[in-house]
C-alpha cells in the first residue's frame, strides 16, 4: 500500500491542455475519488498515473519511487476499466491469472518463458500450479464469483464482468488500484450495490484506490476525500462532506448538484450576517461572505413548504405560487415562482392528500444557516 | 420540394430511361463486333506461325485482292483442338503452319480439312527425296520446309564446341544448358519426339529406347516453355546454351542481327509445312483465294524473307541451306505410323516428363 | 410501411420493380453461374460435350439428353484424377504450394501490418502505398520480371553472384520460384486483413495486459495475436485460393516436373482435347475453391473481430525508435521486390537487347513504336472489354446488395460472393462446354468473355456496394416513402446517389481486376478481341521479351493509375 504523488501534471494533445497543472496527494490506504464531468481531465490523470499516458510535464510518485517515466508494466499498479477489458480469448482463470503469469514470464528465466507461453496455448500441457491457483481462486472468493472461473468471459452478466476485472486487478497485490468508471456500464440497482462491495474490499485490503467518476453520488458515498476538476484542473478538493457544505465555486456547486443557484450581491452587515440580494428578493444569509458577486444556494431539501395562510416561521420566508409539481415517491418537488426567482422545494414523504397543485399559494421558509454564498469563480 | 404527384408516371419514365442506358450499353459491345467483317471481304485463317508473319501475309494479301484477313493465332496442338471444336461449325477457312503436316494428317483422319488441288501446283509430285511435300489426297500442300536442329549463340559457345549430333547432347556437361519446347503446345516438339521414335525404329530398336533417350535428354533440359520459338531466343538472350528449335528461327533472329546461329544434327526430321482448306467452311471461295496467295510467288517470297525454305521453285531462298542440301540431312519418316500415334506419344511424354 | 402515394400503388410498385429486379438477376445467375457449373459437372461424368441449355430449354430434348448422359456416365474421370500419378501430382501439389504460400505471406506481413497499424512507422503513407503495388501487376508480369531479375541471367543474380561467389542463386523455374513470385505479389492480400483486425482491435486490452505486468512481446503474444486470429485466417484462406488459381505464374516460369490442377486443366482442355479430363479438374478446383472461401466466411463472420469493444480510442503508438526503424526497414525490404520488377520490367521495354549484365546493352524506343504500332488495338480492346464488365457489373451491383439487404434475399448473396471461387480456367470451360450450341451459341464471341469478367470478378463490385448500403440505413428510405415518393423514385433519388461513392468504387474494381486477367482471357477471346493481358502473355510465351515487356508497362501504367483513382474514391477497404 502505497501513497500516491502527483505534482504540476500537465498532459499536452497538440494545443489542447487535457491536463493543465494538476498537484495531487492520495495518503495510503485512502479512497480518493477524482470527480468532474466529460472532458476534465480526470480520465487522462489515471491514465498519466497507470502509465498508459505519458505527461508532458510533472511528477508522479507512488511510494517512495518516482514513476513518471517508468512504463506501465513496471508499476504497481492494478487497474479496471470501464469497459472491463476483459480478455475475450481466455477464461475467467486465465483473465486473473493473467498478471501473475505475466509476473513470472518477466522475472523467468527462457525455461520458464516457454512454460508460460505454453500455458497459452494449452493448459492441459502447461496445467497451472498449486500456488498460482490458490491465488487465483483467493482473488476469486473475495469478489464473490467461486464458481464461474472456468467460464468464459462473455458468458457472465456486466456486473460479474466487473467483479472478474476487479479480481484480475487484485491478484497482484498491487499498490495503488485505480478505477475508471468502473460503473457506469451497470443498471442503478447494479451500481449501487457493486459500490458497496469496491468498497468493503478496498477497506478490507487497506489499499490505496483511486476512483475517477462522473457520478457526483458515487464519488461523495465512496470517497474518503475527493477532488473536482474541470478543464484539467483541480477546482476543489476536500472531504465529501466538506465539497457538499461549502463548494468553492459556482461550478463545484453546480456539479454537486445544487439547485436554487441564484447570481446575487452579497452585503455585509454585522459580524454573522450577510444580506443577500437575489433578484427581486432579498436573503438573510448567516456567516460573512467573502465577495460582493456570489451564487447564492438554498437546498431543496432545506426549504419548508406551507399554504399561503398557514403559519411559518423562518429567517427568510417568502409568498409564492406553485408552478408545477412532481411525485417521486419518496419526496415531493415543486416548483414555487416567488417574484423574479424559481425555487425547487423538496418535500419529503408527502401524504397524497395533502400534494400542491399548479397555482396554490404557497410561502416558502429557509434558514439563514441554510443560505450557501459562493464567490463567482 | 417537389411534390410527387405524378409518381406513376416518372417511375415509368425513369424504368425506360434507364432499360434505353442499359441497352445502350450492351448494344455499344456487341455492335462492334457484328460490324467487324461483312462476310463477303472476308477469309479466316488459322495459323501457328509467328503472329508477325502471318499478319504480313494477310495484308499482303488484302491488298492485293482487298478481301480482309482474319488471323487467329494459338499453339500448333491449340489450333489442331479448336478446330476439333468447331468441327460442326467451322470457323476457319484455311489453315496453315503448326509444327510440319504430322498434326495435319491427324486432322485429316479426324475429317477436318478437305481436299484442294491447286491449279498452280497440281504437278507437284509427292515426294522429294525423303521429304513428302504434299499429301497423296490433295488434303494438304507443303509451304515451306522446317528442319529440326540445334541453335546455339556463337557469342557464348564457339561453333566448334557446339554439338553436332543429337547424341552429342546427351553429354553431361551440357547439363541445364539445353531448352526444348513442350511438346503439350508446340508443333516443333511433338515432331522431334516423334523423329526419335521412327529413328529408332528404323535402326532396329523399340520405343523404349527412343525413351530413354528422353530420360537422359530430361537430365540437361533447364526448361520446357510452351512456344517452339522461345528456346531460340533463350539462347539469343543467353538464357541457354542450346535451343532444339526449327531452322527459320534462328535464322530469322541472326538475320535480324541477334547472334544466334543453327546446327544441323546428322539424321534430323526434314518436314514440309502445309497449308490446307477446312472442311465445310463458310467461304471457300475466299479460302482458295488465299490458298494460293501463300503457294504463290508474293505469299512465298514474304516467307522467304522470314528465312523459310520455300518450296516455290520461283522463288528463292535466302537461308543458308538450301532445299537439296537440306535433304542429304533428312531422315526417313513413317507418316502413317507418326499420324496414328500422335496423340499417343505426346500423352506419355507428358506423363513422363510434364 | 406502404408507400406514402397510395397503398395499392406502392404495392404494385413492389411487385413491378423488386420482383422484376430479383427475376432479372436470378436469370442472370441461372443462366452464367448454374448452367456452366452444371455442363461442367455433367462433361466431367460423361467425357463428351453435352448441350444442358439446349436440353432444359426443349422440353423433347431433355430426355435425350437425360438418357445420353446416363448412358454415359461414370467416375473415370474422377478416379483418373485420384489414380493416375500426374494428376494426383497436380493435386497435391496445387494444395501444398497453396499452404506453403499462405504461410510465408502470413509471416512475410505480420511484421509489416504491425508497424503501420501501431507504431509510429516512418513513412508509414510510403509504406501503405507501396504495399498495394503488388496487386496492380499480374503474375504473368511479375513472374517474367522475376526471371529478369533471379533468372541465370537476372540482374540481381549477377550482383548476388559477384558478391557471394555462387553461380546461381535460385533456379526460378522451380516450384521454389514459382512460390517466391506468388508471397512477393500476394502477401497484401494477407497483409490488409490483418492490418485491419490490429487497427481495430480494442486497445484497452493490451492496456489491461501492460497494468498487469506484461511486457511489450509478451502482451503482443497473449493478447494481440489471439485476437487478430481470425483476421490472420482471413487473410491466409484468401491467400491460399489466389494461389490456387494462379495461371500466369506456372505457365511462364514452366516449372519442372511439378505439374499443377490449374495448368493441368488448360492442358487438358486445349493441348489434349480431353473435355472429361478437363471439366474434372475444374470441378475439383471450383469445390476446393468453395470450400476454403466458404470457412474464410465463416472464419470472419464468427469472432467479431472488429467488433469486440467498439471504442474507437486514442490508441497510443509505439514510438520506440528500434523498433519502428527495424520495421520500417523490414517494410522496405519486403516491398522491394515489387517495386524492382517494375523497375525491370521497365529496363527491359526500354532495351535493345539484354543479356547478361547489370543493364540493357542498349536502349531504344522501338519497341514502344512497335507497341503503339500494333498492339494499339488490343489497349482499345483492353478498355472496351473491361468497360462492358464494368457497364453490366453496374447494373447489377446496384441491385443486388439492394435486395440482399433490404430485402433479405440471401441466396442471392451466396450467389453474388460464389464466384470468388471460380478460377479463370474452370470458369472458361464451363463456359465454353455450356455455350458451344444453340439456343445460346456465345463461344468465339466479345459477349462471352465480358459476361466471364462480370461473374469472375463481380464479388469486388458487390463487396463495396453491399457495405454502402448497409451503410445507409433503410429509415432514409421511409423518410421518402412517408413523403409520398413510390418505391424506385426513392431508390433513384435517395439510395443510389448515396450509394455511388460504393458501387463506382467498385466498378472500377471489375474493370481493373479485369483488364489484368489472363486466365479465362486466353481461352475464350476472340482474335479480333484480345485484351492487353493476352498480347502480353502470348508475347512471353514465344519469348517476344522486349516488346511484351513495353505493353505489359502500358498496362501497369493504365492499372495504378486507375487503382489511385479508387483509393481516392473509396479507401483500401474497396480493394477486395
Amino acid at each position: 500500500m502505497a501513497s500516491v504523488r502527483i505534482q504540476d501534471l500537465v498532459k499536452l494533445y497538440g494545443s489542447l491542455r487535457a491536463v493543465d497543472g494538476v498537484s495531487l496527494a492520495v495518503e495510503e490506504g485512502e479512497f480518493f475519488a477524482l470527480l468532474g464531468p466529460s472532458g476534465c481531465g480526470k480520465t487522462t490523470t489515471l491514465r498519466c498515473i497507470a502509465g498508459l499516458e505519458r505527461p508532458s510535464q510533472g511528477e508522479i510518485i507512488i511510494g517512495a519511487q518516482p514513476v513518471t517515466h517508468l512504463p506501465a508494466f513496471g508499476r504497481p499498479c492494478g487497474m479496471v476499466f470501464q469497459s472491463y477489458a476483459l480478455f475475450p480469448h481466455l477464461s475467467v482463470f486465465d483473465n486473473v491469472a493473467y498478471g501473475l503469469r505475466a509476473r513470472r514470464y518477466r522475472q523467468g528465466g527462457p525455461v520458464r518463458k516457454a512454460a508460460v507461453l505454453g500455458s497459452f496455448l494449452s493448459q492441459r500441457a502447461f496445467p497451472p500450479d498449486a500456488a498460482l491457483r490458490e491465488r487465483v481462486r483467493e482473488a476469486l472468493h473475495l469478489v464473490g464469483l467461486d464458481e464461474q472461473e472456468a467460464k468464459a468471459p462473455g458468458q457472465l452478466s456486466g456486473g460479474m464482468q466487473q467483479r472478474v476485472a476487479l479480481a484480475r486487478a487484485l491478484v497482484t497485490e498491487p499498490a495503488v488500484l485505480l478505477l475508471d468508471e468502473p460503473l457506469s456500464n451497470l443498471d442503478r440497482k447494479l451500481r449501487i450495490s457493486m459500490r458497496g462491495t469496491i468498497r468493503k474490499i478496498q477497506q478490507a485490503l487497506r489499499i490505496t484506490a483511486i476512483y475517477v467518476t462522473h457520478d457526483q453520488e458515487e464519488a461523495l458515498s465512496l470517497a474518503d476525500r475527493l477532488a473536482i476538476m474541470d478543464r484539467g484542473r483541480v477546482v476543489q478538493r476536500g472531504t465529501p462532506a466538506e465539497i457538499y457544505d461549502r463548494p468553492a465555486t459556482p461550478f463545484v456547486a453546480d456539479f454537486i448538484g445544487a439547485e436554487n443557484l441564484f447570481p446575487a450581491r452579497a452585503i455585509p452587515s454585522g459580524p454573522d450576517l450577510t444580506l443577500v440580494e437575489a433578484g427581486d428578493l432579498t436573503f438573510r444569509a448567516a456567516g460573512r461572505a467573502k465577495a460582493e458577486r456570489v451564487r447564492a444556494v438554498v437546498r431543496p431539501q432545506a426549504i419548508r413548504l406551507a399554504r399561503a395562510e398557514e403559519p411559518l416561521a423562518a429567517d427568510n420566508l417568502f409568498q409564492g405560487e406553485v408552478r408545477f409539481g412532481s411525485y417521486l415517491g419518496a419526496t415531493a418537488r415543486y416548483e414555487v415562482a416567488v417574484k423574479d426567482l424559481v425555487f425547487i422545494v423538496d418535500v419529503p414523504d408527502p401524504r397524497p392528500g395533502a400534494l400542491y397543485a399548479p397555482g396554490d399559494q404557497v410561502q416558502i421558509g429557509f434558514a439563514a444557516e441554510s443560505v450557501l454564498l459562493v464567490e463567482e469563480a | 420540394m417537389k411534390t410527387r404527384a405524378h409518381g406513376g408516371r416518372r417511375r415509368g419514365m425513369d424504368r425506360r430511361t434507364f432499360l434505353k442506358t442499359a441497352g445502350a450499353a450492351v448494344a455499344s459491345v456487341g455492335f462492334p463486333a457484328i460490324v467487324r467483317g461483312a462476310e463477303e471481304k472476308r477469309v479466316v485463317l488459322y495459323c501457328p506461325e509467328s503472329p508477325d508473319l502471318s499478319s504480313k501475309i494477310g495484308k499482303a494479301f488484302e491488298a492485293e485482292t482487298g478481301i480482309a484477313v482474319d488471323v487467329q493465332y494459338g499453339g500448333t496442338n491449340v489450333i489442331v483442338n479448336r478446330l476439333l471444336a468447331e468441327r460442326s461449325n467451322p470457323n476457319a477457312d484455311v489453315w496453315y503452319g503448326g509444327g510440319g503436316l504430322l498434326s495435319f494428317l491427324y486432322a485429316k483422319r479426324e475429317g477436318i480439312t478437305t481436299p484442294y488441288t491447286p491449279p498452280e501446283f497440281k504437278d507437284l509430285p509427292l515426294r522429294e527425296g525423303k521429304i513428302y511435300l504434299r499429301d497423296k489426297d490433295w488434303h494438304f500442300v507443303g509451304v515451306e520446309v522446317f528442319v529440326i536442329g540445334l541453335a546455339y549463340n556463337p557469342k557464348n559457345l564457339p561453333k566448334k564446341d557446339a554439338p553436332k549430333t543429337w547424341e552429342d547432347l546427351l553429354d553431361p556437361r551440357w547439363k541445364g544448358k539445353i531448352q526444348m519446347p513442350n511438346p503439350a503446345a508446340s508443333g516443333t516438339a511433338t515432331l522431334t519426339v516423334l523423329g526419335r521414335m521412327m529413328l529408332e525404329k528404323q535402326k532396329g530398336r523399340s520405343e523404349k529406347d527412343a525413351w530413354d533417350y528422353f530420360e537422359r535428354l530430361n537430365k540437361n533440359v533447364s526448361l520446357y516453355p510452351e512456344s517452339g520459338a522461345a528456346p531460340t531466343r533463350a539462347v539469343a538472350k543467353g538464357d541457354a546454351l542450346i535451343g532444339i528449335c526449327f531452322s527459320f528461327m534462328p535464322w530469322g533472329l541472326a538475320a535480324r542481327g541477334e547472334s544466334v546461329d543453327f546446327i544441323m544434327p546428322d539424321t534430323t526430321p526434314v518436314i514440309a509445312n502445309p497449308v490446307a482448306m477446312v472442311k465445310g467452311s463458310k467461304r471457300p471461295e475466299n479460302g482458295k483465294k488465299l490458298y494460293n496467295f501463300i503457294l504463290g510467288e508474293k505469299g512465298q517470297q514474304i516467307l522467304a524473307d522470314y528465312s523459310q525454305i520455300v518450296l516455290n521453285k520461283k522463288v528463292k531462298s535466302k537461308t543458308p541451306m538450301t532445299l537439296q542440301e537440306v535433304g542429304k540431312y533428312a531422315m526417313d519418316m513413317d507418316m502413317d505410323w507418326a499420324e496414328q500415334n500422335y496423340d499417343r506419344i505426346r500423352n506419355e511424354w507428358r506423363g513422363r516428363f510434364g | 410501411m406502404t408507400a406514402g402515394s397510395g397503398g395499392r400503388e406502392g404495392w404494385r410498385g413492389r411487385l413491378d420493380f423488386d420482383r422484376l429486379a430479383y427475376i432479372a438477376v436470378l436469370a442472370f445467375f441461372f443462366l452464367f453461374l448454374l448452367v456452366p457449373f452444371l455442363s461442367i459437372l455433367v462433361v466431367s461424368v460423361t467425357g463428351r460435350e453435352v448441350n444442358l441449355l439446349g436440353g432444359l430449354l426443349g422440353l423433347s430434348r431433355m430426355e435425350e439428353l437425360a438418357r445420353r448422359i446416363a448412358e454415359a456416365a461414370s467416375a473415370k474421370y474422377y478416379v483418373q484424377l485420384l489414380t493416375f500419378p500426374r494428376y494426383f501430382r497436380a493435386l497435391v501439389n496445387s494444395v501444398t504450394l497453396g499452404l506453403g504460400v499462405a504461410a510465408a505471406c502470413i509471416l512475410l506481413s505480420l511484421p509489416i501490418a504491425f508497424g503501420l497499424a501501431r507504431t509510429r512507422l516512418p513513412a508509414a503513407r510510403l509504406v501503405g502505398a507501396l504495399c498495394l503495388v503488388p496487386l496492380m501487376i499480374p503474375t504473368f508480369i511479375s513472374s517474367f520480371a522475376f526471371l529478369l531479375m533471379f533468372g541465370k541471367t537476372g540482374w540481381i543474380t549477377q550482383i548476388i553472384s559477384s558478391v557471394l561467389g555462387v553461380q546461381e542463386f535460385f533456379d526460378v523455374h522451380s516450384p521454389f520460384g514459382v512460390g517466391m513470385v506468388q508471397v512477393f505479389f500476394f502477401f497484401p492480400y494477407a497483409l490488409l486483413p490483418m492490418l485491419a483486425v490490429f487497427k481495430v482491435m480494442d486497445p484497452t486490452l493490451e492496456e489491461a495486459a501492460h497494468l498487469l505486468g506484461a511486457r511489450r512481446f509478451f502482451a503482443f503474444l497473449t493478447t494481440t495475436l489471439p485476437l487478430a486470429a481470425p483476421g490472420i485466417g482471413a487473410g491466409a484462406l484468401l491467400v491460399f485460393v489466389v494461389s490456387l488459381e494462379d495461371f500466369g505464374t506456372p505457365m511462364i516460369l514452366s516449372p519442372r516436373r511439378f505439374p499443377l490442377l490449374i495448368v493441368e486443366a488448360y492442358r487438358e482442355m486445349v493441348g489434349y482435347f480431353n473435355w472429361g479430363g478437363a471439366a474434372t479438374i475444374a470441378v475439383l478446383l471450383v469445390l476446393l475453391s468453395a470450400l476454403v472461401l466458404l470457412v474464410q466466411r465463416r472464419v470472419l463472420g464468427s469472432t467479431e473481430f472488429g467488433t469486440i469493444t467498439g471504442k474507437p480510442a486514442s490508441r497510443e503508438l509505439i514510438e520506440d525508435p528500434r523498433i519502428c526503424t527495424g520495421l520500417f526497414l523490414y517494410s522496405l525490404i519486403a516491398l522491394a521486390i515489387p517495386v524492382m520488377a517494375i523497375y525491370s520490367t521497365a529496363v527491359q521495354s526500354f532495351a535493345t537487347t539484354w543479356g547478361a549484365g547489370l543493364l540493357p546493352d542498349g536502349f531504344t524506343l522501338a519497341n514502344y513504336a512497335y507497341v503503339i504500332e500494333r498492339s494499339a488495338g488490343a489497349v482499345l480492346n483492353s478498355f472496351l472489354l473491361g468497360g462492358a464488365a464494368l457497364t453490366i457489373s453496374l447494373a447489377l451491383s446496384a441491385v443486388i446488395p439492394y435486395l440482399v439487404v433490404r430485402r433479405r434475399k440471401v441466396v442471392l448473396d451466396y450467389l453474388g460472393f460464389l464466384p470468388l471461387a471460380l478460377p479463370g480456367v474452370p470458369l472458361a470451360i464451363a463456359m465454353i462446354l455450356a455455350f458451344n450450341n444453340p439456343p445460346l451459341k456465345l463461344t468465339g464471341t466479345a459477349l462471352l468473355l465480358i459476361i466471364a469478367y462480370v461473374i469472375r470478378r463481380m464479388p469486388y463490385a458487390l463487396r463495396s456496394t453491399t457495405a454502402s448500403i448497409r451503410a445507409i440505413g433503410p429509415d432514409l428510405e421511409e423518410a421518402s416513402f412517408a413523403l409520398g415518393a413510390p418505391k424506385f423514385l426513392s431508390l433513384w433519388g435517395v439510395t443510389l446517389p448515396l450509394m455511388l461513392p460504393g458501387i463506382f468504387a467498385g466498378a472500377i474494381m471489375v474493370f481493373l481486376t479485369s483488364i489484368r486477367e489472363v486466365s479465362a482471357t486466353i481461352l475464350l477471346a476472340p482474335q479480333e478481341w484480345k485484351p492487353m493481358s493476352l498480347v502480353i502473355f502470348e508475347g512471353l510465351l514465344r519469348g517476344e521479351f522486349y516488346t511484351s515487356s513495353a505493353i505489359s508497362m502500358i498496362l501497369i501504367a493504365v492499372v495504378m493509375t486507375l487503382q489511385y483513382a479508387v483509393l481516392r474514391l473509396v479507401g483500401e477497404k474497396a480493394l477486395f
